[in-house]
This record gives C-alpha cells, structure tokens and sequence, in this order.
C-alpha cells in the first residue's frame, strides 16, 4: 500500500519533471545549445581524456597547432573536439597555452585569489554551540561588492530541552577583503520557532522574532574553500517582560563559484 | 503625416529586420564547423600580433547535480520501509562535492506495538530527514557494454550531518555513506546509494541511538 503523502510527493515530483520538459521544449533547446569557443593548441602536445578526471584514461593525443571546439566545463575539465571528430576532456593546465584562433592569449586560469576576493555566490555549512545545544547552520550568501554581502541562513539546534529552528537574513560587511584572515560583521533579521521536547509538561511551541549582531573571519584555504568562524548574539523579542538572548558560536567551511 | 507613420514603421521593420537577421548569423557562427579562416594560423608557429585576454566565461558549465532517488530505509524498530528524495549537488572540483538531500521514508509498526496492539506515532508514521553532505569522488573508471559501448563511473564516499523529523519531533542525525554514478551521457547520471543515518531519540522512555540504513537508486542531470 502507498502512503498517500508519497503520492503527493510522487505528483510533485512528476509536476517538476513536466515543467522541466516544457522549458526544454520551450526554449527550442536553446539551454542545451552550447556557445562553442575555437582555439589553437599552442603547448608541444595535449592529452585527452575519456572523461573529466585524472584518473580516465587518455585516448587521444593532440599536437602543437591543432585547432579544437571547447564547448562545455565540469569543474576543471573542457570537453572539447577536433577537426576529425574526436570528442573528449582536456584538462585546464594542459590549455594553458593555446591560443584564440586570432592568437589572442586566453585565460584558462584555475580559480585563485582574485576570484576569491570576487566571490559572487558562496554556500556553506557550519556547526557549533547554539546556547549549550549543538546547532548547525546551512547558509546561501550573495556577494553584491568585495565589502557587502547578503546572507540566508537556516540554523537548527538540538537539545534534551527542545529544539530551535532560526531563518534570518543578514547583511555582512567584511572591511578588508583582501586580507588573509578576512574580518566581517553581520547584521541581521529572523524567526526563531522553538518547540520544547515533548517529554516536558509545558510543551509549547513558540515562534519569536529575532535580530542578530555577529562576527567572525573568513579563510581562504584553496581554489574554491574557504573556512569561516563565526560569533552571533541573537536577541529574541519575547511576549514576556524581559527579552531572551542567545549566544551562538559556530565554525565551517563554505565553497564559492 | 500619413508618410511619417509610414516612415517610422519602415525604419521599425528594417531595424527589426536587421537585428534578427545578425541574430541568425551569429547563431550559425555558433553552430558552425571550422571555417577555413580560423585555421590560417594553424601553420604559424607563434603569431607575431598583440596579445588580447579572453575569458573563458562563456562556455556553458555543468558544476550542479540536480537528482531524485528511491529505494528501501531500514528504520531501526519500524522495519524497512520505501524511501523517496530529492538531492542537489555542486561540484567543486573533480574530487569533491557538496551536496544536499531531503527525504521521505514510511514507518512500520515496532514489534510491541503489533504484539501489544498499541500506536506510538499515532498519524506520524512517516519520518522526513534532510541533510549536507561532502562527498569525494574515488575511483574514476570506465564500464564496457558489448564491444561499442564504455560508460564513465565513479565511486564517492560522502559525510555530512542534517535533521531527522520523527515522532513529532526533530533530531540531530549524522549520516555517511558511499555511492556509484553511471554516467549514460555528460550530463546524466545514474546512481546507487548506501547511506547510514545515526541519531539519538527518547520516544521509547530513554536515550537510544539508532542506526538507520538507507539503499537507493536515483538519476540525476547536470547543468
């Protein structure tokens, strides 16, 4: 026997791969078609891969000179073609010579300290001490300049007492980017939605509107990671005479792309 | 004024016109095999001409891993149940990978509960989790159908912590696990995964850590 919300789930399900498709077909395949960039190789000899990783075998070697189609990236591998057809995945090093087919130098760079400093969009995961619960926190940030960021957060903390869950946006300015142990500050806004565990006699759930003032640094570790400590005091505006306050201390590692 | 209105439609129309038809060349430049301009330089050696950067930006990136999957969750005392989910990963390099995962699984009746006839969950008998994983990807190879056919494969083990909802609550459950991805073509994937959940409740009366086995098959498309 089915359950009735794995149907729902099922429906859903089925609603998403449908409006995927209509996009699809929409779009005339429009997402599907890949801009095709021509260069020139330009080191001694470039190896091809069966596929985007080291440890695919190479089947293909091209000389100085070849002229290929890079048309797709995963990570840091190109797919990419040859004149006779060849189809197959070049590593970003070894194209760190060719040439555009004007001999115009192009920049296959792996991603470093400028893109760091550039970051655009960055996820994380952080876990930590949430007022003697263990909390983690899942968080999307927007980089809108190399100072100012915009943050959602959803943390969640567990205890023997009950658990929080707190969803907040946060505003985060970081004075000096550029800087190894990059400095931030953030300010923020959210809802805390506590529920005490059912064990206890006066289980209520509450929902509470919280403000945030916090800080903490941000590492760059390497390529696309980076490593983040955090500080947050959570002020819980509580329908009793005094409000709450929450201490929360948190480490992590995020990913930017 | 009859002949402005005619005037500004013609130039209108041309302006139209015009754009659509770049549009189109461009678009056939795009499509396009090697014209023989572009190879001229594939005899030169090194070209004597001023060096301009060019990013590499525009050529389209397949990072995001985008998945659904089902399977069988043994669900330590409810017994093994159907389980469905959704995941969405991001690769950051060909090594590691980030990913997130929220599922549903069914529960069935503990052995008390059938011998005694009781309902601990009472309208609850599903538990939700979600979590976030990193994952690294061991063992590239390759699988050989027939004598036309090699698929890429991976091998990944994966960590990661996330929520268990259960019983009308929520807990904190630590999972790890491992995997296989058949790729069909670049961006499809088929994959089977064995993933272990382990988190600490208190609905039987004292603390029990339990041990939760998921395996499942899914697919998943990247972009």
């Amino acid at each position: 026997m089915i359950a009735p919300n794995i149907m729902t789930f099922a429906r859903s399900l089925l609603t998403v791969v449908l409006i995927t498709l209509a996009q699809f077909s929409q779009a005339g395949f429009e997402f599907l078609k890949t801009k095709v960039m021509v260069v020139v190789v330009a080191d001694p000899y470039v190896e091809i891969h069966t596929g985007p990783g080291r440890g695919y075998p190479v089947f293909h070697v091209m000389e100085k000179g070849e002229t290929i189609k890079i048309f797709k990236r995963q990570t840091d591998w190109y797919k990419m073609k040859t004149k006779d057809g060849i189809e197959g995945w070049v590593q970003r090093e070894e194209l760190g010579k060719t040439l555009g087919p004007d001999g115009s130098e192009i920049d296959f760079t792996a991603p470093n300290w400028q893109d760091y400093v550039d970051r655009r969009w960055e996820i994380g995961m952080l876990g930590g001490n949430f007022e003697d619960a263990d909390a983690f926190t899942n968080y999307l940030a927007f980089h809108l300049t190399q100072n100012i960021a915009f943050e959602a957060k959803y943390t969640q903390a567990f205890s023997s007492v009950g658990n929080s869950k707190l969803a907040s946006l946060n505003a985060v300015h970081k004075p000096f980017p550029q800087w190894k142990v990059s400095p931030f500050f953030t300010l923020g806004a959210g809802q805390i939605d506590i529920s005490p565990s059912s064990d206890l006699v006066q289980a209520e759930d509450r929902e509470n509107p919280v403000y945030t003032v916090g800080g903490g640094a941000v590492i760059y570790i390497t390529r696309r990671f980076l490593m983040r400590v955090e500080f947050n005091n959570h002020t819980l505006l509580t329908k009793r005479e005094e409000n709450e306050e929450v201490d929360e201390w948190k480490a992590g590692f995020s990913v930017f792309f | 004024m009859e002949s402005w209105i005619q005037r500004i439609f013609l130039i209108g129309s041309l302006v139209g016109t015009v754009t659509l038809a770049s549009n189109i060349c461009q678009a056939q430049e795009d499509e396009g095999e090697f014209d023989d301009e572009k190879t001229i330089l594939d005899a030169i050696i090194e070209p004597d001409l001023e060096r301009r950067t060019v990013e590499e930006d525009q050529i389209d990136t397949e990072n995001f891993e985008v998945g659904f999957y089902s399977g069988v969750m043994s669900f330590e005392d409810f017994g093994s149940n159907n389980v469905f989910g959704y995941r969405l990963a991001y690769h950051i390099s060909e090594d590691w990978f980030l990913e997130g995962a929220y599922g549903i699984t069914e529960l069935g009746e503990t052995s008390a509960e059938s011998l005694f006839n009781l309902d601990l969950l009472g309208d609850e008998r599903e538990a939700k989790y979600y979590n976030m994983s990193l994952g690294v990807n061991l063992f590239p190879g390759e699988i050989f159908l027939g004598e036309k056919y090699a698929f890429n494969t991976d091998v990944y083990l994966i960590l990661g912590a996330g929520s268990t909802e259960f019983a009308d609550d929520e807990f904190f459950t630590y999972n790890f696990g491992g995997g296989f991805r058949l790729y069909a073509t670049d961006w499809l994937a088929f994959r089977l995964d064995f993933r272990h959940h382990i988190f600490t409740h208190n609905i039987l009366g004292n603390d029990k850590s339990i041990q939760n086995l998921e395996a499942d098959v899914g697919l998943s498309l990247f972009f």
